[in-house]
């Protein structure tokens, strides 16, 4: 593994049991990602891009079970963790930011306490503890932060609140920081702040971001790389400007196409993706994207394109038309 | 053409607090959560008033309903004060102003099959008509396949359901639809096929439509005028395209920056507003906007400005002409 590398995804694939069968919620899933680096986790609802952040920091569901593959952190692989292993490793390598910071903090403890809580593995007395974390609020942009941390959650607004799950993610320095759409919940020009903050503390910190999104705007913006993801297999992976500039596979061009953002008249036509997503308890042969492509041609139903290498390096994308020989 | 909707010096309060402690601590018991807001549509017309949480829109669209009552101001539907219409006169008024709310699965109840829910308004209303041709009708008007009207709610995708949403809001022929939120939470490719339905439905059948949103690339494709709602008053309005094109009031560039396209090499021209939004139970003094606004003047904080035009119907409230938020 290259030293840099500090998260290889390899050949992941996860199923849950459902009352209809298993569902194959990721497959074969393959990513990396450099220390230091912000990458973008983009896909529509279902497309397992939550399900991946998730078992990253091995958060699935109960009925959740890695099939396949492995999830290595620094070398070691967090499928295989005990629990005791990878409470060493939450909060203090791994950080989580969730999509709603209404739910994500405890309701009826102080800011204050939750935080030395989380610093409960750092050396220090608690008075050092206290003044650490008044100093991480301020940083994030609380007010008045050293008398904040007897206020308990409700007494903030919504954006604060998303401040106040970054300041206690980053709280313990990790070398991986997970956010799961934190920005979904607030209003668009709190959104704006966040992004900001984000980048700010990123580079403060050096830490390595998997930023998980739907909003392509935002990811332009943000993010160093990106993976795209389609019904539980990933599509496309690259550098942010190679994959947004010149989109090699069908479904990232249609996604591009239908944000309205990249729309620079008014047109009472907006492109969509017609079809809907594949039954994922019974997955479809061939490419999974195949029954809504309009580039589709024989080899996409029969046969699982590979993620194949595009004209740039590191750039890749899960398409048949990227190896197109012996097609008209 | 015929102004349908007309919608003068709304102003809707709510309590903050009991009678007694209001009086205890001698503050008002009531805030204005809409401060006078006025405008209009015309029939067949689309409106789209933007806001972020907490400015008012959805406020305003359920005093159309008669879900809440103004507290003074003037609501005039084709040609009639219904400011003051009680229960029974919205009864009648609901046949002509449908409603599609936020939340697509959450509104319609989970154990109506989708065939009843999109009859549903006509069986309300008396309609003694075909029930099994009238949702075969309604659903292939929104694009459902015939075989839906046996699903349940949580059989459906959620564009699906937004798509019996529409349905049940077409079912009465009406002449206003209120849309609130229309693409909340779907995703992009969803969310374009709901504009696109909701653009064909208004020019097939010249419904009027008011689009209420947070989100400033909704109302771009669909609307003839948009309105910007902020702490319960409108801060710009005027033509969609003007707009989008020329905006004049500093919130509105900055809620049109935050949207940005996905370039990672697009000049960002990021406006970023400090703070958040104010309450409306504790209005700042001179323009509202002034402790978020990057250009404020020491007068921003005294005067309060008054609407200035920038021609063709479009208005906005701030004391310096802004174009583009640059400059």
């Amino acid at each position: 593994m290259n030293p840099e590398t500090l998260l290889q995804v390899q050949n992941l694939s996860i199923e849950f049991g459902t009352s209809s069968g298993r569902l194959r919620a990721l497959r074969g899933i393959d990513l990396e990602v450099p220390k230091g680096r912000i990458m973008g986790l983009v896909g529509e609802s279902g497309c397992g891009k939550s399900t991946l952040a998730y078992s990253l920091s091995g958060l699935l569901a109960g009925n959740g079970e890695v099939s396949g593959g492995a999830i290595l952190f620094d070398g070691a692989d967090v499928t295989k963790m005990s629990d005791k292993e990878l409470r060493d490793i939450r909060g203090r390598r791994v950080s989580m930011i969730f999509q709603d910071p209404m739910t994500a903090l405890n309701p009826v403890i102080t800011i204050g306490r939750q935080m030395l809580d989380i610093q409960y593995r750092e050396p220090g007395t608690n008075a050092e503890k206290r003044a650490r974390a008044a100093r991480m609020l301020e940083r994030v942009g609380i007010p008045d932060a050293a008398a904040q941390l007897g206020s308990y959650p409700h007494q903030f607004s919504g954006g604060m609140r998303q401040r106040v799950c970054i300041a206690m993610a980053l709280l313990t320095k990790p070398d991986l920081l997970i956010a799961d759409e934190p920005t979904t919940a607030l209003d668009a020009t709190l959104e704006v702040q966040i992004i900001e903050l984000l980048r700010e503390l990123q580079q403060e910190m050096d830490c390595a971001i998997v930023f998980v999104s739907h909003h392509l705007g935002t990811v332009a913006e943000l993010c160093d790389d990106v993976t795209l993801m389609y019904a539980g297999e990933v599509v496309e992976r690259g550098s942010v400007r190679d994959v947004f500039h010149n989109p090699a596979h069908p479904y990232t061009q249609a996604l591009l196409e239908c944000d309205p953002a990249r729309m620079k008249v008014a047109t009472r036509q907006l492109p969509t993706i017609p079809g809907m997503l594949p039954n994922l308890v019974d997955v479809p042969q061939g490419c999974i994207f195949a029954s809504r492509c309009q580039h589709v041609w024989e080899r996409c139903r029969s046969a699982h394109p590979h993620l194949s290498k595009t004209a740039t390096v590191g750039h890749r994308a899960a398409c048949h038309l990227l190896d197109a020989e012996g097609r008209t | 053409m015929s102004v349908l909707l007309e919608v003068e010096n709304l102003v809707v309060r709510y309590p903050a607090m009991g009678r007694v402690r209001a009086a205890l601590r001698r503050q008002e018991r009531e805030f204005d959560a809409v401060a006078g807001v006025s405008f209009s549509i015309e029939a067949g017309q689309t409106l789209g008033l933007v806001g972020e949480s907490g400015s008012g829109k959805s406020t305003v669209a359920r005093t159309l309903m008669g879900l809440k009552r103004a507290g003074s101001g003037s609501i005039r539907f084709d040609g009639r004060d219904i400011t003051r219409a009680g229960a029974q006169d919205y009864a009648r008024l609901r046949r002509e102003i449908a409603m599609m709310w936020q939340d697509p699965v959450g509104s319609l109840s989970p154990r109506l099959t989708v065939g009843s829910l999109v009859t549903e308004p006509l069986r309300i209303h008396g309609k003694t008509a075909d029930m099994a041709a009238e949702a075969k009708r309604l659903l292939e008007m929104v694009g459902l396949p015939e075989h839906f009207a046996g699903r349940f709610p949580h059989q459906l995708s959620g564009g699906q359901a937004r798509r019996v949403g529409v349905a049940r809001a077409l079912a009465l022929d009406p002449r206003l639809i209120i849309a609130d939120e229309p693409t909340a939470g779907l995703d992009m490719s969803v969310q374009a096929e709901v504009l696109n339905l909701l653009a064909e439905m208004q020019g097939r059948l010249g419904i009027a439509i008011l689009v209420i949103t947070h989100n400033l690339n909704v109302v771009r494709h669909i609307t003839d005028r948009t309105a910007i709602m902020y702490l319960g008053r409108f801060v710009e309005t005027g033509p969609t395209e003007q707009i989008f094109q020329a905006p004049r009031h500093p919130y509105t560039g900055a809620l049109l920056s935050a949207n940005p396209e996905p370039d990672p090499d697009a000049a960002r021209a990021r406006i970023t507003l400090t703070g958040e939004m104010p309450s409306p139970r504790n209005r700042p003094s001179g323009c509202e906007f002034h402790g978020r606004c990057l250009r404020a003047q020491p007068q921003c904080s005294a005067t309060v400005p008054e609407f200035s035009s920038a021609g063709d119907q479009h208005a906005f409230t701030c004391h310096f002409l802004v174009r583009n938020g640059a400059g």
